[in-house]
């Protein structure tokens, strides 16, 4: 019996194959059910390793201290670094992973940058944007072959990435792309005014009519204000150009919000103004060499002692606190404004760090990171945090020459044991922070032990090859098949197409990179299923000679050769298997990029051997070709059988 | 029907016969000609726009101070040179003086039209990690697939022999490839990397596999004929099963041979291997892998045939 429920669902699976290798882009949105796959460069969409699509590829095996040894929160540390160098690159689709040494801590890093010739943009939009949204507004700006990716969540920061910077209509200055993203993106400004004057007398806060003829005062034709709230109101720019001519790099900074703030300042006692909309930062950034050369650096810990400026008038300046800011304002933002403090060197370093992590302290309802530093550390924060209690500084520490944390001191701190505590601190912050410190304290040096360039013309050039020798080799199976074996040659060679449109669906969803030795897979994978259509064609010859009729000749054989095809197929699953769990220790994506394309292939190729072989055979042998058995046999024998 | 069995002395000499050719290639220095995975050092993939033979890069990479370097062409303009670490890959002490900058001004006295396609560089620590993970994937893959063999085989009475079997075959067609490999690789330039490694391990499940299929046949006839002997049942089971063992070779081959020819040169190591396995591991199931299972019934005597 042919049930019709197999014929159905195999036809499903064909159809949903089929779909999904005919779009590039796959996009499915709805609620509960987010589904993004495919690629618009590539060829069906498919996801490219790096020796298909050139990138680099580096791996760096960390080295312990003296008299210590690699824990996994080292590494954890030393990766989580190496991500945010990565990261602040503005390389989309990087990676930066560890890699085992099988059992145990995994003492090697892989970083893959891929586009070694691509042009990066790394882009901040302060305020809220999703990827969706910008790539959504650069694809609609006609610049189809740049690409879009979220760096990091909810801070706002994009890598916009392609081959080259041009419109379709030929256009190719970066310039205009960022003009262009200005106007989609505007200028937004957040002013805050107080309602004490210079004097702490009390003042009115700005109407909305007051700030609109502020507005007009400004160079900008076109601005949109709101009033926010108690003297809070936002002013919009949407024609706002940068006034910095450098379009390579520019930052909206102090000066040049100060200059648009300007007329501002007359109506009101402003306390605060800043960005909350715009690109903010813009930089463009062609190579893997400059990233190589930031990644390779080993991480740094540094304290430094947070001088800001005297509580109280100490130095008798005519008016103090500075710049109008009342008292509790100056308490708040003597060491939080880069103008009111200097950053001073101090004797203490990265590695008289002995221990960081998180930790729970009495009276304190929130976790804090808890720091142990050696004997001669321990003197010297003994000397900072009592400069710094007394004078109500801050220690400020840095990773990477980045603020991590900057805490207080109520009083010197002896015996090398503190604890920071924060306002906002989880069980996670901490945890993350406890890691950074302590790998900044663990400087695990970095070596780098194995570096790979492929260029991109020769990955697309082999991309290009082996498409052409795939596609010969597959032709000449299904004629070979075809002429030989006739009838089941004919079956086999659908299958062999509902095989290769299957496998290349599933490469696409789940998604597998498509590497070189992954494409050879493939290859071998063609090998594999023919393998199961000859069986099971040369098991139901020999029923049909035996006398059988067509139908459970096909069952008889079909059945008889599944052992076969399953027994056979384990030891390959095997060696994917045990090739997988070992590729890693390799340090090349080779070993198992080839392991989990065969294990697939071969696993896709006993499903449809099963399933559209056996189907094809039982439908075909209903129609008036069932009857003409001698289509059966194979064009003459390679050898002459006598019984 | 072609009488195997029979035949047995002269398919087991021709193997041996391989076998001495492969020694003897893997006798010569310099062996297998092993790539930078397992010696570290730098190899890059260049192409040029005019006509270059090898000897212009040696000489310009000889004057730069790198003796130990090796050149090979790979078609089309293309080469591909293996030659010292190169300085500005890492501190350590092993590297040479030269730097990639040194190199690319090289290239340019060849001919400014250069491209580099490719460089790597491997480091001391990966080699000598690379010899030992090949060591293990190879020991631990035969070891899960001889444990295998032996469960596919449990129900039949002298599974260990049929397991055994396979597993002789298996080692029979490595070192086969090996050597074969080893001939070619003087003739050709061919190179042993992490990548034969797999290719050596794919050839293991292709001959596996392969051998499987016929073991499967012999197990049906013996218990279908069971008044036959046992080389005769072998002589008929691999005459029913011959189509199918050279149908798929074919086909294989047939994708191999024209990834081969087309496919370009940066797999073509990889894919020498597996045209050998396949060869091979064909011939060793039909005319090799039940010969040991004669061999273990009556030894070289010929009886009942």
């Amino acid at each position: 019996m042919i049930k019709i429920r197999t014929i159905v669902f195999a036809s499903i699976i064909f159809l949903i194959a089929v779909l999904s290798i005919s779009f590039k882009i796959i996009d499915v949105d709805l609620p509960g059910l987010n589904f993004n796959r495919g690629d618009s460069e590539t060829f069906l969409g498919l996801t490219l390793g790096l020796d298909l699509k050139g990138g680099t590829h580096l791996v760096y095996e960390a080295e312990p201290k003296k008299g210590s040894e690699l824990t996994s929160d080292d590494m954890e540390g030393a990766r989580r670094i190496l991500e945010k160098r990565v990261n602040s690159f503005g390389i989309s689709e990087s990676s930066v992973q560890l890699v085992g040494s099988g059992t145990g801590v995994s003492t090697k890093i892989l970083v893959q940058l891929p586009g070694l010739q691509q042009v990066n943009i790394s882009i901040t939009i302060a305020g809220q944007s999703s990827e969706k949204e910008l790539k959504d507004i650069i694809s609609n700006l006609g610049y189809e072959e740049l690409k879009v990716s979220q760096i990091e969540e909810a801070d706002g920061r994009f890598a916009i990435s392609g081959p080259r910077i041009k419109r379709n209509d030929g256009e190719n200055d970066p310039s205009l792309l960022l003009s262009e993203l200005d106007k989609s993106f505007p200028l937004a400004m957040l002013l805050a005014y107080t309602s004490l004057d210079d004097q702490n007398q009390p003042v009115d806060l700005p109407t909305l009519d007051q700030m609109e003829a502020a507005a007009s005062l400004t160079e900008e034709a076109d601005y949109v204000v709101e009033d926010l709230s108690q003297g809070v109101f936002r002013i919009t720019f949407p024609d706002y150009v940068p006034r910095s001519g450098d379009v390579n790099y520019r930052f909206l900074d102090q000066a040049e919000t100060s200059l648009l703030a300007a007329p501002f300042e007359e109506i009101g006692t402003l306390f605060q103004a800043s960005i909350t909309g715009g690109v903010s930062s813009w930089k463009i950034t062609g190579g893997v060499e400059e990233a190589k050369k930031l990644i390779g650096e080993t991480a740094q810990l540094e304290f430094k002692e947070r001088d800001c400026l005297p509580i109280e008038n100490e130095n008798n300046e005519e008016e103090w606190p500075p710049d109008n800011l009342t008292k509790e304002e100056w308490l708040q933002l003597r060491c939080i404004i880069p103008t009111y403090y200097e950053d001073k060197a101090v004797a203490l370093s990265g590695g008289d760090l002995v221990d960081a992590f998180p930790d729970v302290q009495p009276g304190i309802p929130r976790p804090v990171v808890s720091i142990v530093f050696d004997d001669d550390g321990a003197d010297e924060f003994f000397d900072i945090t009592s400069r710094v209690a007394k004078n109500q500084d801050l220690l400020a520490i840095f990773l990477d020459g980045e603020p991590l944390v900057a805490p207080s001191a109520s009083s010197g701190i002896t015996g090398g044991r503190a604890y920071i505590q924060g306002p906002t601190f989880d069980s996670g912050s901490v945890k993350t922070i406890a890691i950074q410190l302590k790998s900044g304290a663990l400087p695990v040096g970095l070596n780098l032990i194995q570096e790979r360039n492929v260029d991109a013309s020769l990955g697309s050039d082999s991309l290009r090859k082996s498409l052409i020798a795939g596609g010969s080799g597959l032709i000449l199976v299904l004629i070979f098949m075809i002429s030989y074996y006739r009838v089941p040659g004919v079956i086999a060679s659908l299958s062999l197409i509902f095989y290769a449109t299957l496998l290349l669906a599933v490469f696409k969803l789940i998604p597998v990179s498509l590497t070189l030795s992954g494409a050879a897979a493939v290859i071998l994978s063609i090998g594999v299923a023919v393998d199961a259509n000859i069986l099971i064609s040369e098991r139901t010859k020999e029923e049909i000679r035996s006398g059988r009729n067509i139908f459970s000749s096909i069952n008889e054989g079909f059945s008889r050769a599944w052992p076969s095809i399953r027994d056979s197929n384990v030891s390959t699953i095997i060696i994917c298997i045990v090739l997988y769990w070992f590729g890693d220790r390799f340090t090349t994506s080779v070993i198992q990029g080839f392991a989990l394309t065969l294990g697939i292939g071969v696993i896709i190729s006993m499903f449809t051997a099963f399933t559209v072989s056996r189907l094809l055979m039982r439908l075909i042998s209903k129609t008036t070709i069932g009857e003409k058995l001698n289509l059966y046999d194979p064009v003459g024998k390679l050898f002459e059988k006598k019984d | 029907m072609i009488d195997v069995v029979g035949k047995r002395i002269w398919f087991l000499g021709f193997s041996l016969v391989i076998f001495i050719i492969g020694l003897i290639s893997l006798a010569i220095p310099p062996n297998l000609n092993l790539g930078i995975d397992f010696l570290s050092g730098t190899g890059i993939t260049v192409s040029f726009e005019k006509k270059i033979n090898t000897e212009q890069i040696q000489n310009e990479f000889n004057s730069l101070g790198l003796n130990s370097t090796n050149t090979q062409s790979l078609g089309d303009d293309i080469f591909f040179i293996r030659t010292e670490r190169l300085s500005d890959f890492g501190s350590s002490s092993d590297s040479s003086s030269v730097s990639r900058e040194d190199v690319e001004n090289s290239f340019k006295k060849i001919d400014d039209q250069y491209r580099i396609l490719e460089v790597e560089t491997v480091g001391s620590k990966v080699a000598e990690g690379t010899i030992r993970n090949s060591i293990i994937a190879i020991t631990v893959s035969s070891l899960f697939v001889m444990i295998y063999i032996l469960y596919a085989f449990r129900k039949l009475e002298n599974s260990v022999r049929f397991a055994l079997s396979a597993v002789f075959t298996l080692i029979h067609d490595v070192i086969l490839v090996t050597g074969l490999y080893a001939l070619l690789g003087h003739i050709f330039g061919l190179q042993v990397n992490s990548v034969f490694v797999v290719a050596i391990l794919t050839v293991i499940g292709y001959s596996v596999n392969d051998t499987i299929v016929i073991f499967d046949r012999i197990r049906e006839n013996n218990l279908k004929f069971s008044s036959s002997t046992l080389p005769q049942n072998i002589n008929r089971s691999i005459n029913e099963s011959i189509t199918r063992s050279l149908g798929t070779s074919i086909t294989t081959l047939l994708v191999l041979l024209s990834m081969l020819l087309l496919g370009g040169s940066t797999l073509r190591d990889f894919l020498v291997v597996l045209v050998l396995g396949v060869v091979v591991g064909t011939y060793s199931s039909i005319f090799v892998a039940s010969q040991f299972l004669v061999f273990w019934e009556q030894g070289f005597r010929d009886k009942n045939l």
